[in-house]
């Protein structure tokens, strides 16, 4: 054997002893080969990728694989629309219109509302509703609604099956909420949707394509049960409970022990051995697994769990694939405005190349810009206040960009969260003059730019890669509140190839401000003019949202909670009564909106207990208080199944209706309780809070207007559900969702698919024991061992490979939800440790049972806007926690 | 599909089956050569998920013969491209976490091994990557079982140096 061939032996491991042994050198070269080689699998162990890795980088290629097709369908779909409306729908609505005689002055009578503008063509109007309830009647419905803008087509249309002229009408929502009601009954609209009546149909939403696809998405699944538990005496005789003493021991019970014989529950701090693992709800679960021990599930650890597929689905996406193309489409635009000379295309080239240094900071950016550039990210980088920004010539709220949520977890999240806070919120301004923001010249500098973005959109091919973006966050949180590209083409169409002299671009101005103003104030322009702006009345609201309507490139999304909070503030409510020491009063308005708020308009009018909550914390006494509550009730009540699950931010929402109701007699006792119902309105605005923790770059904010046992061994425990058959049945079709969405997006990564269907499972599961239980019926040997083993069946949510970062799994997270720019003040909620819950519940043997399991907590409190909260600096926080709302006290020591 | 040469092959003729096959047999290996490179796990997060990006977009026009080498290339220009680029003035410097020695010691493992020899850098990839016998990644990468003992023995030899004091 040779050096050489000895040498190869070694390093495959394999023996050349003979060799070695008469030649000192492969003796050396043999030690050495080992220690390298164990130095080479010790550096390699530690370089393992993560393990959504593969799953992003072959989603990349889905992505190109997809898009040739999805451009020939699209095009495809585009001709055949074209030639559709050419040679078929116009002329025939040509015919129609002037078959139908009556101009709609004769045929539509307006309440309280008002033309706005001049009448497109007879049949076919813009309708703004005033700041009263108003109507627009129509031959075949009547449109209801508040400060909302609506462009109506009335018309005729041959009925297929009675080969018959029938009168139609149409309403496309250009801004708030609508409904249309014929005899046949209601459906209502929001911003950028259509609702659609004809005699004798129930009026049906026609949505955008985009909403459309969404909708399909979502299958209700029926939680088909009669609960029929008998019920038992309260206070509860724990003495008679079996298993008591020994759970009592275990979670230290016994200063709860009043509380729960009182109302058959109770919530309590986590024991000792439970500590460790305080914000981590699978650790908590694992250690709660016991032979002897009765386990509960309860609502918290779904609604948490749906939340971190949520978060983390997201995550991915938005690291994988969106800022890879926001930083594409970004470079592609200041490409295309670094050679526009106007003064228009130098505007937008400032504006994309700061994206660009917010998405990319090692992009080669447009140096003639770079003083602009630097100014405003050493402000964005800071986030620590209010300034001035000379590209766009009013002040902008920088705080908004310290990233928070899930973004603060890494650099690639951080530069999406600054880059996309950017594009959603600097507005090119549509109107200008003495009492607007900006001066008329500098309006209308903004408006041409937005013009000339749209056509560069066009001019680059560059709309694909807008509307994959657009698209896929509109899934999770919505469409846009503000005027955008499409609004802005569309309006372009309207002088077509024209210059956009002065003429042109005050007919572009006129069709966009019929798209009226957003629903929701993102506190455009800082505070300095709005203090004067919001003087006393109602209407100073309308008008602080009128100055600020304008081109966003990627507008934040209208979101109903935000609306209920925009609209629960001073001035639309008025002024404080009498007392002014309440939590939401500042200087004796209604500065401040509350969770509560949000919740008492979601909550069914049988339950009320954020409603009684408020009223407690006299968080209600404002002069209009009631009746604005009243109003946005009404018009939430409209709201169909199909309306609540247009996306999954409103389905999330739907979802916790569930736990905002009474639960009759037939429940469990302990459910039936007043407490219960303040328990499940704290899993309700715990579970929000986690939706605005997840959704904080998209959703737009609203600003003010201004141990161990002994003895024998104990029969098998009894485990229990929280018997909320409803809400697993809700999160099971909202996780349906998430999943056939994001699928029909091509953007499921492969983890989350996985994670997804895992959780049906579970949810499926929950659903048929929480359904047996209402029945009174006794969940199968398998069944009770598969709750008591809750902990090992959600393990895969929290393995070593499930999350890139295992904050994700913690329940504390914080999210702020609403600024107060006077007070400088924004209102931050969270959710903390884990607490655990005690139930005592009647099994169908006719025997009490106690079991236990842990359940969120619920934050809320005010912050100092300039340091708004991540999650890592709530958690220090924790260490020393605000106190727990005052009204929890009904259901915890 | 066995083998690197044929899976190539098979990228080139635009089988999607091959594309996935080929970035779950290397992905890891193209990670562990970034995070030599940059010593970053994020950046050769980034860089893994362009290397495979571009190699995706040119495979059919490829002129290559070993399919790791290729993408290792790549890969290599991703990070010249990127070192270009952080060579720049930032507005803010990042803030970069200090690894511990530890780590220190292993990223230089991984960067001596990342500027290796094409093919010997591939056989020590898939040895310890992919923790393949001689005989897999012999017939991995379509060569004698022989020459893949004499790549590594080569491999070795030249790690000695460099690793010596990290071996002591």
């Amino acid at each position: 054997m040779t050096c050489d061939e000895a040498r190869a032996a070694f390093a495959a491991g394999e023996s050349a002893d003979a060799h070695a042994a008469s030649c000192p050198d492969c003796r050396a070269a043999a030690d050495d080969y080992r220690a390298v080689a164990a130095r080479l699998a010790d550096a390699f162990a530690h370089a393992k990728p993560p393990a959504s890795l593969e799953g992003r980088i072959l989603n990349d290629y889905d992505r190109v694989r997809a898009r040739p097709l999805g451009w020939f369908y699209a095009s495809a779909a585009a001709v055949l629309l074209a030639s559709f409306v050419t040679f078929v729908a116009w002329p025939r609505a040509q015919r129609d219109y002037h078959r139908f005689d009556p101009a709609p002055d004769n045929v539509v009578a307006l309440q309280g509302a008002m033309f706005e503008g001049s009448l497109l063509s007879r049949g076919n109007f813009i309708a703004r509703l005033g700041p009263h309830n108003s109507v627009v009647k129509t031959p075949v419905g009547e449109i209801m609604g508040r400060r909302a803008v609506v462009k109506v087509t009335v018309g005729r249309k041959r009925d297929v099956k009675t080969n018959e002229q029938v009168p139609y009408v149409v309403a496309f929502v250009m801004s708030g909420m609508i409904t249309l009601t014929n005899d046949s009954g209601v459906c209502n609209a929001v911003a950028g949707e259509s609702v659609y009546a004809q005699p004798g149909e129930l009026p049906a939403r026609h949505i955008e394509a985009l909403g459309r696809r969404f909708g399909k998405c979502y299958e209700p699944v029926k939680a088909d049960v009669a609960p029929s538990v008998p019920a038992h005496a309260l206070p509860v005789d724990l003495k008679a409970v079996a298993g008591y003493a020994d759970l009592a021991r275990q979670y230290d019970l016994a200063l709860e022990e009043p509380l729960l014989a009182k109302h058959g529950f109770v919530v309590s701090a986590l024991p000792k051995w439970l500590r460790d693992d305080a914000d981590n709800l699978v650790e908590v679960y694992k250690k709660m697994i016991d032979e002897t021990r009765p386990l509960l599930v309860t609502v918290d650890s779904v609604l948490h769990l749906y939340h971190t597929q949520f978060d983390e689905t997201l995550r991915m996406i938005e690291e994988a694939e969106l800022l890879a193309a926001m930083t594409e489409l970004t470079q592609k635009l200041i490409d295309h405005f670094a050679k526009d000379e106007t003064d228009e295309g130098r505007l937008a080239l400032r504006y994309f190349a700061v994206a660009l240094a917010s998405f990319d900071p090692s992009a080669d950016g447009p140096a003639s810009v770079r003083v602009d550039v630097d100014e405003h990210i050493a402000w964005i980088r800071a986030a620590d206040g209010v300034h001035r920004s000379p590209i766009f010539g009013y002040d902008e709220d920088f705080t908004q960009y310290k990233p928070r949520g899930h973004y603060a977890n890494s650099d690639r999240l951080r530069r999406y969260f600054r880059g996309m806070t950017w594009l959603g919120r600097m507005v090119f301004l549509l109107k200008g003059g003495d009492d607007a923001i900006v001066p008329k010249e500098l309006a209308d500098r903004q408006t041409r730019a937005a013009c000339a973005i749209v056509k560069a959109m066009e001019q680059e091919k560059l709309w694909d890669a807008w509307e994959r973006v657009y698209g896929v966050t509109a899934f999770f949180a919505g469409l846009a509140d503000d005027l955008g590209p499409r609004e802005y083409r569309e309006a372009l169409e309207t002088i077509g190839e024209k210059d956009l002299d002065e003429e042109s671009l005050g007919r572009v101005r006129v069709d966009l401000a019929l798209h009226g103003a957003p629903a929701i104030f993102g506190g455009t322009g800082g505070t300095g003019w709005l203090t004067d702006a919001v003087a006393a009345d109602d209407e100073s609201l309308l008008k602080a949202l009128d100055k600020s309507a304008g081109f966003r490139f990627m507008g934040q999304r209208f979101v109903p909670d935000s609306y209920v909070m925009g609209r629960l503030v001073y001035p639309t409510v008025g002024r404080a009564a009498k007392e002014t020491d309440m939590f939401t009063c500042v200087g004796g308005i209604r500065a401040f909106p509350r969770g509560l708020d949000v919740m008492a308009v979601l909550e069914d009018a049988g339950h009320g207990r954020a409603r009684e909550v408020l009223r407690e914390t006299r968080d209600d006494r404002y002069g209009k208080y009631d009746a604005v509550l009243a109003e946005l009730r009404s018009q939430f009540d409209e709201f169909k199944d199909p309306d609540w699950n247009r996306n999954l931010y409103w389905s999330w929402l739907y979802s916790l209706k569930a736990l905002l109701r009474k639960f009759p007699a037939g429940h469990p006792t302990f459910m039936t309780t007043k407490a219960y119902g303040a328990r499940s309105l704290n899993a309700a605005l715990a579970s929000w809070a986690q939706l605005r923790h997840d959704t904080i770059l998209y959703v737009k904010p609203s600003y003010l207007a201004v141990g161990s046992r002994a003895g024998l061994p104990p029969p098998p425990p009894v485990h229990y559900v929280e018997p909320n058959a409803e809400l697993y049945a809700r999160l099971l079709a909202l996780t349906r969702m998430t999943r056939r969405g994001l699928e029909g997006l091509k953007a499921l990564p492969r983890a989350a698919d996985g994670r997804l269907k895992l959780l049906d499972e579970v949810l499926g599961r929950l659903l048929e024991i929480a359904v047996k239980q209402l029945r009174h019926e006794a969940p199968t040997k398998e069944e009770n061992e598969w709750i008591g083993r809750f902990g090992a069946t959600i393990a895969p949510f929290a393995g070593p490979q499930a999350f890139d970062t295992k904050s994700e799994m913690k329940t504390s997270l914080v999210a702020d939800v609403y600024t107060d720019p006077n007070s400088a003040q924004v209102l931050e909620v969270g959710t903390g440790d884990l607490e655990v819950m005690t139930v005592v519940f009647l099994a169908p043997d006719g025997t009490l049972h106690v079991a236990a399991g842990p359940v969120l907590t619920y934050y809320e409190f005010k912050h100092p806007m300039a340091d708004r909260l991540t999650d890592a600096s709530w958690r220090e926080r924790l260490k020393d926690p605000p106190p727990q709302p005052e009204w929890t006290r009904e259901f915890r020591k | 599909m066995s083998g690197d040469v044929q899976l190539f092959e098979a990228m080139r003729a635009g089988r999607p089956d091959a594309v996935r096959e080929a970035v779950h047999l290397h992905y890891k290996m193209i990670y562990a050569l970034a995070l030599g490179w940059t010593s970053d796990p994020h950046q050769a997060e980034d860089v893994t998920q362009e290397t495979f990006a571009r190699a995706i977009a040119a495979v059919r026009s490829a002129r290559a013969d070993s399919l790791g080498g290729w993408l290792a290339g790549i890969a290599r220009n991703v990070v010249r491209e990127g070192w270009r680029a952080d060579k720049r003035p930032r507005l803010t410097p990042p803030p970069a976490p200090e690894p511990a020695p530890s780590d220190t010691r292993r990223l230089n493992v991984l960067k001596a091994v990342a500027e290796l020899p094409d093919d010997a850098r591939d056989a020590v990839l898939l040895k310890y990557v992919e923790g393949l016998s001689c005989d897999e990644v012999a017939r991995r990468l379509g060569k004698p079982a022989g020459t893949v003992k004499s790549l590594l023995s080569r491999a070795y030899d030249r790690l000695r140096v460099p690793l010596k004091g990290l071996v002591s």
